[in-house]
């Protein structure tokens, strides 16, 4: 790969800006909309992209791949509602900015992360793409089974408040996970006799469920989603909010690097997703940061860890794709379907064979990242002022629209009635004090971690031990138990210093 | 042991608070119940247009215009995704048919 190689597929890839800017714009709608996830849509779009030439049909499915994965913070920091999983993580700090008259800094934060956190990573995968790809050969089952624990640690990182609740729900979390049937011996577990249950709890419903009809619920209490304060803040949204934004992009600019390969290193695993990825890196961003108590309460590095990890998924996914052969994720399998169908057979050789096409999609991914920030930035001004639509409309909207969106990822009447369901359960939870994102946790995170941890113990015939059986296992083992040991350490250290300080004060 | 202490209480009243959001909740429920139900027969445009339309009038919009054009600014934007460019496995109802019936009249025209 020369310079001159990728400089002109760079041109290439800008050729193709008609393709590639509505491919955006569909991401954004449908990225906005819980349920419709990226790989849907190119199933639905598949004579499209199969009819057109091969540079195009990838131009296409990455815009709109990567504009999906950004999209999904919107609805989540304006409404409280994750477009997808992979954005659930991003309530957690971006609805409390919203509700403090900042929407627009928290949308322009998710924005920056997004595009950079994806450029970041798309432009350190095209340059280091021999070496990333053996990293989805060194992370197996032993060692994911711990990344999965570091994500179910974020259960008790959400609990801090009421630690006895946080727990309960995501011990009830890890129970729904459980529903469906067993990843080996293929018995169905709590299915209550429905076929559709035999897959597992389907993420979109109860992610539609928990978020969006619980919190439609909850919402027609008040007549609008913010107080009087937040709403003056969204009246007057002028250019400076996008502004500040941009520059608290730039103040936490380490950050949106570091937490984006964070993303990139969890998308090149087979299966892992955008999910983990942005709860492990929240959950990583609030061990090291200085201030951890401050996280849920609105703070911009809670918008951007998640938002800057799920996007760092979009290129970790394809790396296993093209240099192995092994779809990274759902999406990724899709635009296998596409590239094989054109005759690309991917794996290592399509570098030496098509370097166009293996290249070429890191590429596409770059430039669609470039066309995307100036899309949607100027958008954030005007998309603040959602929050200023009377709740007597939002709430009715919400919960018929999304459970139509319910019905879209399997296309199942049944996924509307369970979407429903968990939202009864997600307006109990809200009631009730339980934290709903500790709920989902254990949903999406407990199918996986079971499913790692049986594969392992399968492999060693039910010894334990294998758990502890590898180098990385066991340095990602100590990392986990010094994450959970360093805030303890921390309060220790500071209640000392502060004896320290009353200690000299007294003398 | 909280409960004992009586610093915690079981009773189901926080569920249930505020009383004047009750019936509008426990309605709002229903609604999506037969939305859900109605759907397969009334097909995705229609069973959401009147859905929105009956959502609004309980949730307390009484102008008529306000109901007919909220519904309708979020139905045909539905349509127009999911039926139309995402050509999606919705259920087909009047609309639907009737839409997919005259453009067929148009294509065929010479």
């Amino acid at each position: 790969m020369t310079w001159d190689f990728l400089a002109g597929q760079f041109a290439v890839q800008f050729g193709l800006w008609w393709v590639i800017w509505p491919a955006i714009l569909l991401g954004i709608v449908v990225g906005i909309l819980p349920g419709f996830s990226p790989q849907n849509t190119l199933i639905m779009l598949l004579p499209l992209t199969l009819a057109v030439k091969v540079e195009v049909a990838l131009a296409f499915m990455i815009s709109l791949y990567c504009a999906n994965h950004l999209a999904g913070g919107i609805p989540a920091i304006l409404m409280k509602i994750p477009g997808s999983g992979g954005a659930a993580a991003t309530t957690l700090d971006g609805y409390p900015m919203t509700q403090k008259g900042q929407a627009q800094q928290a949308l322009v934060l998710c924005f920056t992360a997004s595009v950079f956190g994806g450029l970041i990573t798309t432009l350190a995968t095209l340059l280091l793409l021999p070496w990333l790809s053996q990293i989805g050969l060194v992370l197996r089952s032993v060692e994911m089974v711990v990344v999965m624990l570091f994500g179910l640690t974020l259960i008790a990182v959400i609990a801090a408040k009421d630690f006895l609740k946080g727990l309960i729900a995501g011990f009830f979390g890890l129970l729904i996970g459980v529903i469906g049937t067993d990843h080996i011996y293929n018995t169905p577990r709590a299915t209550f006799g429905f076929l559709e249950l035999y897959d597992g709890v389907p993420l979109v419903p109860a992610l539609i469920g928990l978020f969006a009809v619980s919190e439609a619920l909850v919402m027609l209490e008040e007549k609008m989603i913010v107080g009087k304060e937040g709403q003056a803040k969204a009246v007057s949204a002028q250019w400076a909010g996008i502004l500040d934004g941009l520059r608290l992009s730039v103040k936490y600019w380490w950050q949106i690097v570091w937490t984006s390969f964070v993303g990139l290193f969890i998308g090149i695993v087979p299966g892992a997703g955008a999910s983990i990825a942005a709860f492990v890196a929240y959950q990583q961003s609030r061990l090291w940061s200085k201030h951890p108590e401050l996280y849920g309460t609105g703070i911009p590095e809670g918008v951007i860890a998640p938002e800057a990890a799920n996007n760092g998924v979009t290129s970790g996914t394809l790396v296993p794709t093209l240099a192995l052969g092994v779809p990274g994720g759902s999406t990724a399998a899709v635009m296998m379907i596409v590239l094989q169908y054109h005759g690309m057979v991917l794996g290592p050789r399509l570098f030496s064979t098509n370097p166009e096409v293996a290249y070429g999609v890191f590429v596409a991914m770059a430039v669609a990242y470039i066309f995307m920030i100036f899309t949607i930035l100027p958008l954030a001004r005007y998309m603040s002022r959602i929050v200023l639509i009377e709740t007597t409309y939002l709430a009715p909207i919400i919960v018929l629209v999304t459970i139509v969106a319910a019905f879209g990822e399997r296309q199942y009447a049944f996924d509307m009635a369970l979407a429903l369901v968990f939202g009864v359960i997600g307006y109990l939870a809200h009631k009730t004090n339980y934290h709903v994102t500790a709920i989902l946790i254990g949903i999406i995170l407990g199918p996986l971690f079971e499913q790692y941890l049986v594969r392992s113990l399968r492999i060693s015939q039910g010894d334990f031990m294998i758990l502890f059986s590898s180098t990385i296992g066991n340095t990602l083992w100590a990392l986990l138990a010094l994450s959970l040991l360093l805030p303890f350490l921390r309060t220790w250290r500071q209640k000392k210093a502060l004896a320290a300080a009353q200690f000299g004060d007294e003398r | 042991m909280q409960v004992a202490k009586k610093k915690a209480d079981l009773s189901l009243a926080p569920l249930l608070e505020p009383r004047d959001a009750l019936p509008r909740r426990i309605g709002l429920v229903l609604l999506t119940v037969v939305f859900i139900a109605a759907m397969p027969w009334l097909g995705l445009t229609l069973s959401l247009f009147l859905g929105l339309a009956a959502g609004l009038y309980l949730m307390g919009v009484r102008k008529r215009s306000h109901l007919i054009w909220t519904s309708f600014a979020v139905a045909a934007p539905v349509y127009i995704l999911f039926i139309a460019v995402l050509n999606s496995d919705f259920p087909h109802g009047p609309v639907e048919n009737a839409i997919a019936a005259v453009s067929a009249l148009f294509q065929a025209r010479p």
